[in-house]
């Protein structure tokens, strides 16, 4: 069957090929007619198309356009990004000198792509909101999911690593509307109407992008079926027009800095503490260091007693970026092209010495290049077809094998007191002489990794192909359209490694002589070798689509069907049935009535498979139905500072199949060698989520926008292990017991967007949007057995949020939360069943009162890792050639439990952070200072456990991006033969103010071991042509 | 408008008829049971799953540490200020929900872990082996009846298993449906249990094509009538012993059962390892037997050489000698790991047979610096405390002047301050032990890192282990020849003097115990052996809560002088009344409490 269908799209696209090959016949001119402003200014950009689309027109700069009308369309549509739509009767368009756009005041104006089709903004009955690809560009970012925050309110993306080559698919999280079943919050992506592979997703440039749109609720997702329930993020990319041509080159310098610098302390202060560390642990005084030594590294004059400040010595202050590109558009009625090439060049982050004896330059930085070519003919009145060529190629360079992240987490290891980065020359011991120094329990010291290591090359490429034809059935009836793709995309990693070992070298304990060193394990100094590997995996879609547009007087339909079938096979290699390819079928409906452009009803079904169930259960429908009424369009609505209300309200199903990486979840699954791992339940179907939505969009006096969204999510057959109830000793492994579909949960919350436009002069503009989105989780069953009633909280996951954090209360009725004396830790009885606390550590709170402090008295605390509300503030100025914008984003409710270095003391023979400077001693609390952290340890003490000191609060406000541009007047144009020229400075995380117990920790990345958030200032140049 | 709707109806019928079965999973190998039972050699697979999830134990605990050795009185681990498995069990860091000997693993496959779910999975496996080999495809008819045996047995050693770290359980003897009611279920006693034990065993002694050993290396690891006798035998001792008795003396049965298993062991070709076969290694020692017992494997053949290991893991041994061994300031090593503590010195005997220190009280302050000598000793001389003492001593523990081969050189162990292993008591440094000794009897002479020999692969049953066995459930049941008779056996492999027919009940049974101590030191039976030798209210308090080191200065006239230290100035973790059993997985207990009512954690949990 597939390959049937294969062959029959291979040919159909191999005769579109041929006819591309004559196609560049010009449309003779009928009119020539002007659109501008209300200011009278013509427009750039405007695209008129006829009502059944064949016939299309873009202006040119000085606002003309030149449109023949062929295709016996009765009006054309007028619309242009800023204005409102304008519907003008084909016979009137010849007869009216100038077509004046309305500006667009409350962003009713324009379409939306909805994945499969596209509806105009004024139709919209459910919840969506967009970005176009401009302001995504402002952005000086390689990776898209970083430009999209806080453009789309709804959308969520939390940055879990700061990686500026490394463009992994789990760089971020992503949620819409917040987490509404426990499996999973991952949005489906579609590119151009086709599932895109994640890895794709953010390779796409900015440049590429027209519009990103997010789906949010049951009206606009209910048609992508089991895939629909997180909602969709919709990419269109840019197209050729009919019109003059366009040509853009630009170039851009980008100045990248971490925004936060962690502290190295000195080494005489880190002697310092760990002997207080050691004293609090009860061993003496100076324990670690005599004060002797610490004399001696505080004076500083001694080669033996080093100070290395090691990110000093490794990290770039700035990393350099480039980015430059250049694409051209444009076309004839028959054929429109659009052209991008793409060119970032990523330097590197890290200092490298130049070794003498080095063969290679282990400089480790990326170069990432993004080609796309979009194109669309006609063939002749009834077959068009286009075809989109798209991809990258990123060719990447790293230190060794190691990625860079992992780089900078081996700093953290490295004590300042450790001598280095290479020994000594030691006479007549040349195998212990200029050596890379570590310490004992470091296998990898960064100088090694850095410059000792050899290399390895990756090439990742993305090869994104599209093709399909549509056919115009008028001749069955006028509006009518069938179309049909096939995309095939593809990934693949191929990485060379050219690797070689190093002798390490560790020094002894007499900090006296500097000849004390020894070989560290087994590692000797080797020569290059080589070694392959690669990744691969696809996408396969095939696609089909029916559409029906038509406007009957007062009365409009836009209804569409679509069906497709996608094979894809993951990235996952091994033994597990994640390596099947993955199958997936869905058909979909949506239709919408309009009558009066001002009701509008739409119904939205999807109908589609899943591989994970039975055949009895295999299929589910996921219906949906919305309406919208434009109130202030109406004939008796006389309130005239009210410019604008538009009720909406939707309801319906969406559904998840997905459960983990569990696959198949109805079949048994004994391996051949008798191992048994999963059982099935035949009985299992997909999860509904019902979606409600309740929306309202309010403009008053021509200027002001207020939007008001309410949701709720309610799914009760969500997929849960039935396990929480079935003890183990039965002896089937809980996690292959079978699944079951009863859990339930909800998630509700609202939106709320207040914006102010304005137009005071053709000369000066003024815009600005708050926009705040709240998205509160429950779990209200989930087949859990709740503890013992000598629990204080008995119920961990059943009445709270996804994630929920549980830790220890600390006692603060002392007024700082620590056992100050002996007498106190012993008046209070306690007994912690994860260690003995010492005078100076957390006194927790005896929850059940039992005198002993144990899992019992853990109690919920702070929220979960993934923000509940997020907010944002956009504004922006347009002033004769001057243009300024800014973006603050914000996130509240959020939090995690700080752990590891940063937080915690002891690891890797003492990691000091800010927080660890004035920690408890009997000295200071005798001084009455402030204390900042319980008493330090050589090792893990009760401290060190989840409680709410170490509970971070992830909330911040970040200036995200700031831009001023200017365009150079048109003297200066002509000189070249440009028709633009646009110069911008973009700064990207200029300031967060944030809410963090240490400095050094940015909240959104919530680690110190791995790079921060970068700020980026960038100055980009741009011409047009 | 009623075509377009026709139409549109058409193309999504179209489509609904094209793919039908394009969702449907690939073949993978993946099956159902009734696939697995009527093929012959999948079969023979499945019973192989039998002897999945058998714990590794000795180094294969986290990061190659023996943690059963070290949490007991026997040694301290140099792994103390890690944060990992010992340390937080020194630390007491230990809850139901985390409990570091519970629930540590380092992914080195030691199966050291999560005892909890492992066991019962593979009695389940048993279980349902025993249900359904009947209607099994077999590639010889006279399998049936071993591999039927052979669940029986299997189900038999993991039962074992979870007894000793949790106590009482619920006792199945058949496969639990996916429907099946939990209500009702209840922990029964260890008795119940042993019970289950002694009647797998007996169903799988009574089966003809079971062998009594494995004569080849392809069969090795498999069961046998002779670990069948050796679980009957230890499910009995556990189930008569104090900590589980519930008051009830089943000494005299416990007794029967071992005899019986003893004789039969003897009766079938299991005997002591007594003669040294490799004196040129193992040295002309009286003790050279012993160590070469435990340090090489098993072989399996008709006339083997090791006739007394009863039942040996099939996965390989460990490297120990840079990670477990001798550690400090020799070339390739990493770590020293667990040492020997003075209170495991002590234990030692002097060649006469004397105990060292008076057995019902050894030491006469709670911390261990006062040691109790016993009076009738007269050849300990705590000026040269290592002359004179049972061979034993030399061939489990390195002490200072104990001689060892390492890079084809003849190495003297200095211990005392300043010298070259000499131990310290810097909590960040693994190389040197707590101590003042470090270990060596799991490790073939020699061994290095230019003669890397392996670690024998973990031997869970020799006849000299049964042996002892006989020895205390005899005793205990007052059957004082044959305990005697059975200790001595073991004493005399070893060159020790048997043990006096003037002992009195009690005498007798201290010096079985600390035989047991002696002579099966870092096989991890004493950490069990502390335990069910306390009263369910009892607590370890004399042995496992303060732990000493010997300090030795090295005087002028190159003479030493040996004292007594603790090894921290804080009470070891892991001596309570709660850590005589391990927690059940805190899930588990909730679980089952919630859903029975009744009350399923151990106490103090």
């Amino acid at each position: 069957m597939i390959i049937q269908r294969y062959i029959k799209y291979i040919a159909i696209n191999i005769v579109f090929l041929l006819m591309c090959v004559n196609l560049f016949a010009q449309g003779k001119a009928v009119s020539e007619n002007l659109v501008v402003n209300e200011y009278g200014s013509p427009i750039e950009g405007v695209m008129l198309i006829s009502e059944f689309g064949n016939d299309q027109f873009v202006t040119t700069k000085d606002g003309t356009y030149n449109l023949d009308i062929k295709d016996g369309s009765s009006y054309v549509t007028v619309s242009a990004a800023g204005f409102l739509n304008l519907r003008i009767p084909v016979d009137q368009l010849n007869k009216s000198e100038k077509i004046i756009l309305q500006f667009d005041v409350h962003k009713t104006g324009g379409s939306v792509n909805m994945g499969y089709d596209s509806y105009t903004r004024e139709s919209l009955t459910g919840a969506v909101s967009s970005v176009s690809g401009a302001v995504l560009d402002k952005s000086p970012k390689n990776i898209l999911s970083e430009t999209l925050v806080g453009r789309l309110p709804g959308l969520t993306t939390v940055s879990a690593l700061s990686e500026l080559t490394f463009f992994g698919y789990q760089n971020t999280n992503k949620a819409i509307r917040g987490i509404s079943t426990v499996n999973g919050t991952k949005p489906l992506i579609i590119i151009d109407g086709v599932v895109c592979p994640t890895q794709y997703f953010e390779f796409i440039s900015t440049k590429e992008i027209e519009s990103v749109s997010v789906l949010k609720d049951a009206s606009a997702t209910a048609a992508f079926g089991i895939q629909g329930a997180n909602g969709v993020i919709v990419i269109t990319t840019k197209r050729g027009f009919n019109g003059k041509k366009k040509v853009e080159v630009y170039a851009d310098q980008s100045f990248q800095q971490m925004i936060k610098k962690p502290q190295f302390i000195n080494s005489a202060r880190y002697a310092e503490l760990r002997n207080e560390a050691g004293e609090r642990d009860g061993l003496g005084a100076f324990s670690q260091f005599s004060q002797d030594q610490i004399d001696r590294y505080r004076a500083g004059d001694d080669i033996s007693y080093p100070n290395n400040n090691w990110y000093d010595m490794f990290v770039k202050d700035v990393i350099m970026r480039q980015r430059v590109g250049v694409n051209a558009s444009g076309g004839t009625d028959k054929f429109k092209y659009f052209s991008q090439l793409n060119v970032i060049n990523q330097g590197e982050p890290f200092k490298i010495v130049d070794e003498d004896n080095r063969k290679y330059t282990p400089n480790p930085h990326a170069n990432v290049v993004n080609v796309r070519s979009n194109m669309d003919v006609k063939f002749n009145d009834y077959v068009s077809g286009f075809m989109r060529l798209a991809g990258s190629v990123k060719r990447e360079k790293l230190a060794g094998s190691s990625m860079n992240w992992d780089i900078y987490s081996q700093l953290f290891n490295l004590n300042p007191t450790m001598y280095g980065p290479l020994s000594p020359t030691i006479d007549g011991k040349k195998d212990i002489s200029n050596q890379v120094v570590t310490v004992d329990g470091v296998d990898q010291p960064v100088y090694g990794m850095l410059n000792r290591s050899g290399y390895s090359q990756i090439i990742e490429t993305n090869v994104i192909a599209q093709a399909g034809l549509n056919i115009d059935m008028s001749f069955l009836t006028k509006g009518l359209s069938v179309s049909g793709a096939m995309a095939y995309q593809t990934y693949m990693r191929n990485s060379t490694s050219t690797l070689q070992d190093y002798t390490r070298v560790v020094r002894g304990k007499d900090n006296s002589v500097l000849d004390n060193f020894t070989k560290y394990k087994t590692w000797t100094n080797t020569a290059l070798t080589y070694s392959k590997g690669s990744v691969f995996f696809y996408y396969l879609d095939l696609f089909a689509n029916m559409e029906y547009k038509r406007r009957f007087g007062d009365h409009s339909i836009n209804a569409s069907a679509h069906t497709y079938y996608l094979l894809q096979e993951k990235e996952t290699v091994g033994s597990s049935n994640t390596v099947l390819p993955y199958k997936r079928q869905n058909f979909g409906v949506s239709a919408l009535y309009g009558y009066k452009d001002r009701y509008f009803l739409k119904g939205d079904i999807g109908y589609s498979g899943s591989e994970q169930f039975h055949p009895d259960h295999r299929y589910i429908a996921t219906p949906a139905v919305s309406a919208a009424w434009i109130a202030s369009k109406e004939d008796f609505f006389k309130l005239d500072f009210i410019s604008l209300l538009k009720l909406r309200a939707s309801y319906g199903i969406t559904a998840n199949d997905q459960m983990g990486d569990a696959r198949f979840l109805y079949l048994d699954n004994i391996r051949s060698n008798g191992t048994e791992l999963e059982r099935g339940n035949p009985d299992l179907a997909a999860e509904k989520i019902k979606k409600m939505n309740l929306g309202v969009d309010l403009g008053l006096l021509n200027m002001f926008t207020l939007g008001f969204d309410y949701f709720k999510n309610n799914v009760d057959n969500m997929l849960v292990n039935s396990s929480f109830t079935i003890p183990e000793y039965q002896g089937i492994p809980l996690s292959y017991y079978p699944k079951l579909n009863n859990g339930k949960m909800e998630n509700k919350g609202f939106e709320l967007s207040l914006s102010f436009n304005k137009h005071f002069s053709d000369k000066l503009s003024t815009f600005a949007e708050f926009s705040f989105t709240q998205a509160k989780n429950k779990v209200n069953s989930i087949n859990e057995s709740p503890y013992s009633d000598e629990y204080a909280y008995p119920y961990r996951t059943e009445g709270y949020r996804v994630g929920q954090l549980w830790g220890y209360k600390i006692d603060y009725s002392n007024g700082n939360g620590m056992f100050n004396s002996a007498e106190e830790l012993a008046n209070s009885g306690l007994t912690y069943s994860f260690g003995k606390p010492r005078v100076g550590d957390f006194k927790y709170q005896d929850l059940n009162n039992d005198k002993v402090i144990d899992s019992k008295d853990q109690a919920p605390m702070g929220y979960s890792y993934f923000p509940e509300q997020e907010y944002s503030l956009t504004a922006g100025l347009n002033w004769k050639r001057w243009e300024f914008s800014f973006l603050l984003q914000g996130v509240r409710h959020s939090s995690s439990f700080l752990s590891g270095v940063g937080a915690y003391e002891y690891g890797s023979q003492g990691q000091f952070n800010d927080i660890h400077l004035k920690a408890w001693t009997p000295e200071r609390y005798a001084a009455g200072e402030k204390i900042t952290y319980p008493a330090l340890s050589l090792s893990p003490s009760t401290n060190h456990v989840n409680n709410d000191f170490f509970l971070m609060d992830r909330s911040y406000l970040r200036l995200r991006n700031l831009e001023v541009a200017y365009n150079l007047p048109g003297s200066v144009l002509k000189k070249i033969h440009s028709e633009g020229i646009r110069i911008a400075l973009n700064i990207q995380n200029l300031f967060t103010i944030d809410n963090m117990r240490t400095k050094y920790v940015d909240p959104e990345i919530g680690r110190m071991n791995t790079f921060q958030p970068y700020r980026v200032y960038n100055i980009g140049l741009n011409f047009n042509f | 408008m009623k075509h377009i709707i026709y139409i549109f109806l058409l193309f999504i019928f179209f489509q609904l008829n094209s793919c039908t079965d394009a969702l449907d999973k690939a073949p993978d190998g993946n099956m159902q049971l009734d696939e697995v039972l009527s093929d012959a050699d999948k079969t023979e697979a499945l019973v192989n799953s039998l002897y999945s999830n058998i714990p590794r134990k000795g180094y294969m605990y986290f990061f190659f540490d023996p943690a059963v050795v070290a949490c007991c009185d026997d040694g301290w681990s140099s792994e103390d200020g890690a944060g990992q498995l010992v340390d937080q069990y020194y630390k007491d860091n230990t809850s139901a929900s985390n409990h570091p000997m519970r629930d540590f693993s380092d992914g080195h496959g030691g199966n050291n872990n999560a005892y909890w779910d492992r066991c019962w999975k593979q009695i389940r496996l048993c279980s349902q082996f025993l249900e359904l080999a009947d209607k099994a495809a077999m590639n010889d008819e006279a399998n049936r009846g071993r591999f039927k045996a052979e669940a029986h047995v299997m189900r038999a050693f993991f039962y074992m298993e979870l007894v000793k770290w949790f106590g009482k359980l619920p006792v199945l003897d058949a496969t639990v449906p996916f429907d099946a009611d939990f209500s009702k279920l209840s922990r029964q006693s260890v008795y119940d249990v042993a019970k289950l034990i002694v009647a797998d065993c007996d169903a799988a002694l009574g089966e003809s094509t079971l062998p009594w050993r494995i004569d080849t290396d392809g069969n090795g690891g498999r069961a046998t009538k002779a670990l069948a006798c050796a679980l009957k035998s230890e499910a009995m001792m556990f189930a008569a012993s104090p900590l589980h008795n519930e008051g009830k003396n089943y000494w005299e049965e416990a007794y029967q059962i071992s005899k019986e298993s003893v004789q039969q062991l003897k009766a079938n070709g299991y005997e002591l390892f007594t003669v040294c076969t490799q004196p040129n290694v193992f040295g002309k020692s009286p003790a050279a037997a012993f160590r070469q017992l435990v340090d090489q494997n098993a072989d399996y053949s008709g006339s083997p050489r090791d006739k007394e290991t009863i039942f040996q893991t099939r996965s390989g041994g460990l490297f120990v000698w840079h990670i477990g061994y001798i550690g400090s300031n020799m070339a390739n090593t990493y770590k020293c790991g667990t040492c020997p503590t003075q209170e495991l010195v002590d234990a030692f005997e002097t060649i006469d047979g004397k105990p060292v220190l008076d057995l019902t009280k050894p030491y006469l302050d709670e911390k261990h610096l006062d040691p109790n000598y016993n009076k009738a000793n007269t050849l300990y001389n705590p000026s040269d405390p290592y002359a004179n003492r049972d061979p034993r001593l030399d061939q489990t523990v390195l002490h200072n002047g104990s001689h060892i081969l390492w890079d084809n050189k003849d190495v003297t162990i200095q211990t005392y301050t300043g010298g070259a292993h000499a131990p310290s008591f810097d909590v960040t440094n693994r190389s040197f032990s707590r101590t003042g000794y470090y270990h060596c009897k799991m490790v073939t002479p020699g061994a290095c890192g230019t003669n890397q020999i392996n670690n024998s692969n973990w031997k869970f049953y020799r006849l000299g282990e049964t042996l002892l066995n006989l020895a205390e459930v005899a005793a205990n049941a007052g059957h004082m020849e044959e305990a005697r008779a059975a200790a001595n056996e073991v004493r005399a492999r070893s060159g020790m003097p048997t043990l006096l027919a003037s002992l009195s009940q009690e005498e007798l049974i201290l010096r079985i115990h600390n035989e047991r101590r002696v002579e099966l030191a870092w096989e991890e039976n004493r950490y069990f052996d502390l335990r069910r030798w306390q009263k369910p209210e009892g607590d370890l308090s004399e042995t496992c809560k303060w732990l000493t080191a010997t300090v030795i200065t090295k005087k002028a006239d190159g003479s030493f002088t040996y004292t007594r230290r603790n090894i921290s100035g804080n009470a070891r973790g892991g001596w309570q009344n709660k850590d005589l059993l391990l927690p059940l997985p805190l899930t588990e207990a909730s679980l089952l409490e919630s859903v029975t009512g009744q009350k399923w954690q151990n106490q103090g949990w």
